[in-house]
């Protein structure tokens, strides 16, 4: 029964994610570069939105880290970081598509609570912030996962 | 996604869509697929089905001005609205409607907070200003003032407040609905107000008392439709210089009662913050036998529970005190408190948690620490706005791949109903829940080891918190099914629900139902005279106006 349950779950997450993360990967072949007021708009956006989740230091309660790290760090076993900040491969549309979908447990956001443009905004200070501080993983000979997040 | 609200025309439609772009601007308007999507609920136990409830799209104000406008032009073409302040009551529906079709008013963007009062200790705040904006807020220009917050601090004071959220530290202040002080409202004729002393006009003391003069309508905006609060007020805790917490542990498993009584009495005298009940009973759930033992329909009996616990070297039950103040008052509660329930229960036992200063260190924050394993949520005991309570679902390092034993793990539904504060309740509880939940391939949520919360001061409340998952359709279906039995037996046994996402509050205000269900009919009588357009969410607390009562799903 769990098999058929993993299964399932599999399968359906596949079929949502690739889907939003392929497209999103057409469009970020378009994308421009990014200017140094966007990646300033984009840490305090980061820092505001997203951190609570997202953030680097300690989770709550004893916990090591914060659930969104924890999370990732699960689900990529080392292969990717776990912190967004040391992530490379988040562009703008690849990250509006987990933004805007949602993925596990993160529901999904409105534009009220964060725009299209303060989304650009977050994955060029990203992009910044990975060039600055990049992941080097455990074992560098490990393939990468084919989709992300 | 639905394209029209039910009854209303394309034309009629379009011509109110209209209205809303002049009122809050072109882009605040939202009617795509892609940005309604985000107005789902992901915690839903009908994602995807046809009873999922989803708007036809949103409009956004920045303004009170512009709110009257969205609701002057919904009755002109009759268009059900249903507003949220920040959108994060999950486990209660998000930022879903009640009625499919409605648009959303997203007051994200009211977001100011409007004044905090430190020598008076209270806040006005907008609906879109979160716990954690409000906690920054406070903490940026040094103010020695607390909030009280609920787990995640992405919701709001006004949002949370409106469905009778909680908190975690004094009893006045965790009933977050029962702090509010004064609020604005636009009603469903787009007239703006306010109750309280907010309703004379040059009052200095809207905040100061909530009741002004004469019959006072504010709870009708809790859990309600008659109106969108737009400012509200906040009662907030003078920050306290110490924080102090110890354990008390009992023998016999009929010693719950008196511990019960002795813990009311003490918060009931505002001695303590939130009682912690737990039992050290838990950690024999690694022993099958003890398993089977607490399975056995009925559930055991006392002096077999009470052999589990002497054989085990064990106490029985569990209750972690926690006090706020000045450290030598909270010091001689907790001597009292030792005293106490030395004297009034034989056996007692007491352990020393710690005295800290506040505000805490991020150290002393991260972890409790003292003589026994903590069952608070340090954060929310101390005020501090997180996410932390995330970490419960999603990947967890005890299921990497979502799937705990009880099903994909990537929201919950909570079932929350109250119950009467003495340990007799909470054994009934306890055999009723495990009985009922035989008949379904879910996790067990009662046995003779369940502990109630005492998040309202002068009630209880026994959980049943269930996984669900918009990958799973089957796990949500079993989940619902439950969630609507366990309803019906805890009515037979008179426990209602306190909170319910939008797809069971007909079903748990249906259980209300004294004297031909006199109350609702009351509040739909009233729904009617002061929203006769039924314009204002319709549906929301089990209550349905006229033009929509046909929609009620019991």
């Amino acid at each position: 029964m769990m098999r058929r349950i993993l299964a399932l779950v599999g399968l359906v997450t596949f079929l949502i994610a690739t889907g939003a993360v392929k497209r999103a990967r057409a469009q970020d072949s378009q994308a421009s570069a990014p200017q140094s007021g966007q990646v300033a708009e984009g840490k305090a956006v980061f820092q505001k939105v997203c951190t609570p989740c997202h953030g680097t230091g300690w989770g709550t309660d004893g916990a090591p880290a914060l659930p969104g790290p924890a999370a990732l760090a699960l689900k990529y076993k080392g292969q990717l970081s776990p912190l967004l900040e040391q992530r490379s491969d988040l562009t703008p549309a690849l990250l509006k598509a987990y933004v805007r979908n949602g993925t596990g447990a993160m529901p999904m956001f409105r534009k009220t609570e964060i725009t299209d443009s303060q989304i650009e905004a977050v994955a060029a200070y990203l992009m910044e912030s990975a060039r600055k501080n990049p992941y080097v993983p455990a074992d560098s000979t490990k393939k990468k996962p084919e989709e992300s997040h | 996604m639905p394209k029209l609200p039910p009854g209303v025309s394309a034309q009629d439609f379009a011509a109110a869509v209209k209205l809303f772009k002049a009122a809050v601007g072109e882009e605040w308007v939202m009617t795509s697929d892609e940005d309604v999507n985000p107005y789902r609920d992901t915690f839903s136990t009908v994602w995807g089905t046809p009873d999922e409830r989803i708007p036809a799209g949103a409009v956004s104000p920045t303004t009170v001005e512009q709110v009257q406008a969205i609701v002057r032009a919904a009755n002109r073409y009759k268009i059900p609205l249903f507003p949220i302040s920040t959108g994060k009551n999950f486990a209660y529906g998000g930022p879903s409607p009640n009625l499919s079709g409605s648009v959303i008013v997203d007051l994200k963007r009211m977001n100011k907070v409007l004044e905090v009062d430190e020598g008076r200790n209270f806040a006005l705040v907008e609906p879109g200003v979160s716990y954690f904006d409000l906690y920054r807020y406070i903490q940026d220009r040094g103010l020695k003032v607390w909030i009280d917050c609920p787990d995640p601090g992405w919701g709001s004071p006004v949002g949370n407040s409106l469905d009778h959220g909680i908190g975690y530290t004094m009893g006045f202040f965790r009933d977050h609905f029962g702090a509010h002080c004064g609020m604005e409202v636009v009603l469903a004729n787009g007239e703006v107000m306010r109750t309280g002393m907010g309703a004379l006009p040059n009052a200095k003391s809207w905040q100061d008392f909530k009741y002004g003069y004469g019959p006072d309508p504010s709870g009708l905006f809790a859990q309600g439709n008659y109106g969108i609060v737009t400012k509200m007020g906040f009662r907030l805790m003078p920050q306290p210089e110490y924080y102090r917490t110890g354990l008390i542990t009992v023998p016999k498993r009929q010693d719950f009662i008196q511990l019960v009584k002795t813990v009311n009495y003490m918060s009931d005298s505002s001695l303590i913050g939130e009682p912690l009940y737990g039992t050290p009973l838990r950690e024999l759930m690694t022993n099958a036998a003890f398993r089977e033992l607490l399975d056995k329909p009925g559930g055991p009996t006392d002096a077999e529970m009470d052999r589990a616990a002497a054989e085990n070297n064990l106490h029985s039950w569990s209750v972690e005190l926690q006090f706020y103040g000045p450290e030598r008052t909270c010091l001689a509660n907790w001597e009292y408190a030792k005293e106490r329930f030395a004297q009034d229960i034989p056996g007692a036992k007491s352990a020393e948690g710690e005295n800290l200063k506040v505000p805490l260190t991020p150290e002393q924050l991260h972890t409790a620490g003292g003589d026994f394993p903590s069952l608070s949520r340090r954060n929310t005991t101390q005020g501090v706005p997180s996410l932390g309570i995330w970490k419960t679902i999603g990947r967890t390092p005890g299921f990497p791949g979502f799937v705990s034993t009880e099903g994909p793990m990537e929201g919950h539904a909570g079932f929350i109903p109250i119950i009467p504060r003495t340990g007799e309740a909470v054994f009934e509880a306890q055999r009723v829940f495990g009985d009922a939940m035989r008949e379904f391939d879910l996790p067990r949520f009662g046995s003779a080891i369940g502990t109630p919360v005492n998040w309202y001061q002068f009630a209880f409340q026994m959980g049943f918190v269930p996984s669900t998952s918009r990958n799973d359709p089957a796990h949500n279906a079993k989940v619902d099914k439950a969630l609507r039995r366990m309803t019906e037996v805890c009515a037979e046994h008179g426990w209602g629900d306190y909170r319910s996402p939008p797809v069971y509050q007909d079903l748990v205000a249906n259980v209300y139902s004294f004297n031909d269900h006199v109350l609702r009919r009351f509040n739909e009588m009233l729904k009617d005279a002061v929203d006769p357009n039924g314009i204002l969410a319709p549906g929301r607390g089990g209550v349905w106006p006229q033009r929509f009562r046909g929609m009620r799903k019991i």
